[in-house]
């Protein structure tokens, strides 16, 4: 019975977790073109330049783990190795996150975020360890002329 | 020097490697090791159980209490008090001679327990310890039939089935247990733990055919042929078909501690006709 519940959330978090997936993938390369003009560096110093403004921007992003990738996480971590699933599950937040922290330095006119930094956190609370969702959180320094 | 942002390619990041083929990788992984385990583990525990002596086996059964199992309860005691006497003594004299004729090892010991309850089942447990119920003890036509079952259970005692077994269940649970208590994945826990119990069943029904296999050669050595054995699988089959009517659903040879009844029904016709030997079966008193 409980093999049945595992197997039927596995299968449901394989499919919708594939569509979510690929929806997501499409929406970020879509959304990574439209924010192509403003810059973003690792870079701590100022660039030469007039620069009246710097307000902090961020941006910040919660997925969740389906069932279908903490499964086979879970196996995975038996034997060790390349963890795919949870490498696109990363991938998609960190540059979700960067486009809402570019979507924040738009709206404060800025083409430029300097210094960026990126935060990611598991949330697993009450939830035997398991890595529940995960959090990323990208912010920097926008550069307003 | 001039900084950019240039687009970076997809898939640096991301392997393209099939998720689900991924699963099905890891999860035979996973299955092979656990059988391969659970099969190393049985066979040392099972082993090592033969050498345990009788004496502590009963020791054992008395320390976890086993005897309050079959003692008599008057809540679920269905049977007519002088039906109860009557019963009794006969199961247990027909016992004695079994026993007798099985000629067990001296420092073993096996008691026949009678059970007046309306369970269908009879069963062997640690400590010599055989239990027949009168739930099947009432449904079988004739004195083979319950010899056969008699028979059955002596063999499970006499070749050391319950201490084999119990070493075995626990040896396979302390490993899967320490394993789900090691893993932080309740999942991975839930489908090794699974893998491990159902691979272990095969043990049991193995034990189960070794039993057949000791009580149809007992009753040739005891009454000559093996009419009226039989007769044992078809009340089995008559329960079974009452309590799911109108099924004809195979039974899940893999997932069931017996093997099934067919299967055994033909192994006893097999050696029946081996024998070729054949009589009339033994009435019993109460039997009409």
């Amino acid at each position: 019975m409980e093999l049945i519940v595992i197997a039927s959330l596995t299968v449901l978090g394989y499919f919708f977790g594939r569509i979510a997936e690929r929806k997501h993938f499409e929406s970020i390369r879509l959304r990574e073109i439209q924010y192509k003009n403003i810059l973003v560096f690792n870079e701590r110093h100022l660039p030469p330049g007039q620069w009246q403004k710097g307000p902090l921007v961020g941006g910040n992003v919660v997925i969740s783990v389906d069932y279908f990738k903490r499964l086979v996480a879970g196996l995975r971590a038996l034997f060790g190795g390349r963890l795919a699933t949870y490498e696109s599950l990363l991938e998609r937040a960190r540059r979700e996150a960067i486009l809402r922290m570019k979507a924040d330095a738009r709206s404060c006119g800025a083409q430029m975020i300097i210094n960026v930094r990126l935060e990611t956190a598991s949330i697993s609370k009450g939830n035997n360890d398991q890595i529940g969702s995960i959090e990323v959180y990208a912010y920097g320094t926008a550069l307003v002329t | 020097m001039s900084y950019e942002n240039p687009q970076q390619p997809e898939g640096i990041n991301v392997s393209d490697e099939h998720p689900v083929r991924d699963l099905f990788v890891l999860l035979s992984a996973v299955i092979l090791s656990v059988v391969v385990l659970v099969v190393l583990l049985s066979s040392i525990a099972s082993w090592l159980a033969q050498y345990v002596p009788f004496s502590t086996e009963q020791r054992l059964a008395k320390v976890i209490g086993i005897e309050a199992m079959f003692e008599s309860d008057p809540a679920q005691d269905s049977t007519p008090e002088i039906q109860v006497q009557a019963r009794e003594a006969y199961v247990l004299e027909l016992g004695r001679q079994l026993i007798e004729r099985a000629g067990i090892d001296a420092d073993m010991s096996i008691t026949v327990h009678y059970k007046p309850s309306a369970t269908v089942n009879a069963f062997a447990t640690l400590g010599g310890h055989v239990v027949m119920f009168d739930g099947l003890i009432s449904r079988l036509p004739n004195e083979n039939a319950l010899a056969m079952v008699l028979a059955h259970e002596i063999g499970h005692i006499k070749l050391r089935h319950p201490v084999v077994a119990m070493s075995r269940g626990l040896t396979v649970s302390l490993a899967l247990g320490s394993f789900l208590g090691i893993t932080d994945n309740t999942f991975t826990g839930r489908i090794v733990e699974w893998i491990g119990y159902s691979s272990s069943l095969s043990y049991s029904r193995d034990q189960e055919r070794e039993a057949d296999a000791f009580a149809s050669q007992l009753l040739i050595n005891h009454y000559g042929h093996l009419n009226g054995a039989e007769d044992l699988f078809a009340a089995f089959q008559e329960v079974y078909d009452r309590s799911s009517p109108g099924s004809r659903l195979p039974s899940l040879d893999f997932l069931s501690t017996h093997p099934g009844l067919a299967e055994r029904i033909d192994e006893l016709r097999e050696k029946a006709d081996a024998l070729g030997a054949s009589g009339t079966p033994v009435p019993l008193p109460w039997a009409q």
